[in-house]
């Protein structure tokens, strides 16, 4: 796949991968756009092994979600332990967009297990189908539903906690 | 709250992504960046793959070979020739070279390239990285 064919792809994924990521990475554009940039150069260099066998943007999708798995092993490698106040002000000044950070929905999802956050963003702002998501996360589709059902059960829960 | 509302809530709060027309701008770059380690993978695939074709062709005019011997020469005559030790090191090598490759993978063709062609071409990912 030539440098060109490729960005062309990637004007038409770019939008919907870097909510996927702002999403994931609650709601940090910074960190977002690199993970997807990463994702996207992975992609490039790999794009010889792509086959049409997938679709282009569900072969996107798991890359750029592999990369945010490394990503997020990485820092876990790394952090240092910081009290609550001084995180949320990191946040809030240096590299949260606070419109997105501070729905409460948003806020709700964060505190969903990893694959069911995942496969709620994946199937209600992105639209994939069950089947793409199992392709991407790499699970079979009855646990995609799995966890699509009870994503949706504890989200309510916490919504009604909260009463939103 | 039943099922329907929060499904129409998480489907009306799809979050906005800011336009950023540096984002496409950064991926080029980072694109140029890795041209080189993308060119040398393309290379090492096909590589791959022509071992790969060379692998079969070889396996089946061995195999070929071997037929034609059972049928065309009287048992007792192929099993004298192949006493001799110099056919039994083929024979073994022949196999050396059949488990490298089912079992390798790509790997072993790195591998191979890197004893039998150029010996100083890389074997991983992460010497391709740290270059």
């Amino acid at each position: 796949m030539t440098e060109e064919r490729f960005i062309d792809l990637v004007r038409v994924e770019q939008e919907p991968l870097r909510r996927f990521l702002l999403v994931l990475c609650d709601g940090d554009s910074a960190l977002a756009d690199d993970i997807a940039q990463n994702a996207l150069v992975r992609a490039y260099v790999a794009s010889g092994s792509f086959r049409s066998l997938s679709k282009f943007r569900t072969w996107l999708f798991r890359i750029a979600y592999n990369c945010y798995i490394d990503n997020r092993r990485r820092r876990s490698l790394v952090t240092v332990p910081i009290d609550d106040d001084e995180a949320r002000n990191l946040r809030a000044e240096d590299s949260t967009d606070s419109s997105f950070r501070y729905q409460k929905l948003h806020q709700a999802l964060e505190r969903l297990p990893e694959k069911e956050k995942v496969a709620i963003i994946l199937f209600y702002f992105e639209n994939h189908s069950v089947k793409e998501i199992s392709s991407i996360l790499d699970i079979p589709a009855g646990t995609v539903k799995y966890h699509l059902s009870s994503g949706r059960n504890r989200l309510k829960k916490i919504v009604a906690d909260e009463r939103y | 709250m039943k099922d329907i509302d929060i499904e129409d809530l998480l489907r009306n709060s799809k979050p906005v992504v800011k336009d950023d027309p540096t984002f496409l701008l950064e991926t080029r770059r980072r694109m140029r960046d890795v041209e080189g380690i993308k060119d040398e993978v393309d290379r090492q695939r096909g590589y791959g793959r022509t071992v790969l074709l060379i692998t079969l062709i070889i396996g089946m005019v061995t195999g070929i070979m071997v037929a034609a011997t059972l049928l065309l020469f009287p048992m007792d005559s192929v099993f004298a020739f192949i006493g001799e030790w110099k056919l039994y090191l083929a024979l073994a090598a022949a196999i050396v070279v059949v488990v490298i490759t089912i079992f390798g993978r790509d790997r072993s063709f790195l591998v191979l390239n890197k004893l039998l062609v150029f010996p100083h071409s890389k074997t991983t990912m992460e010497e391709y990285l740290t270059d």
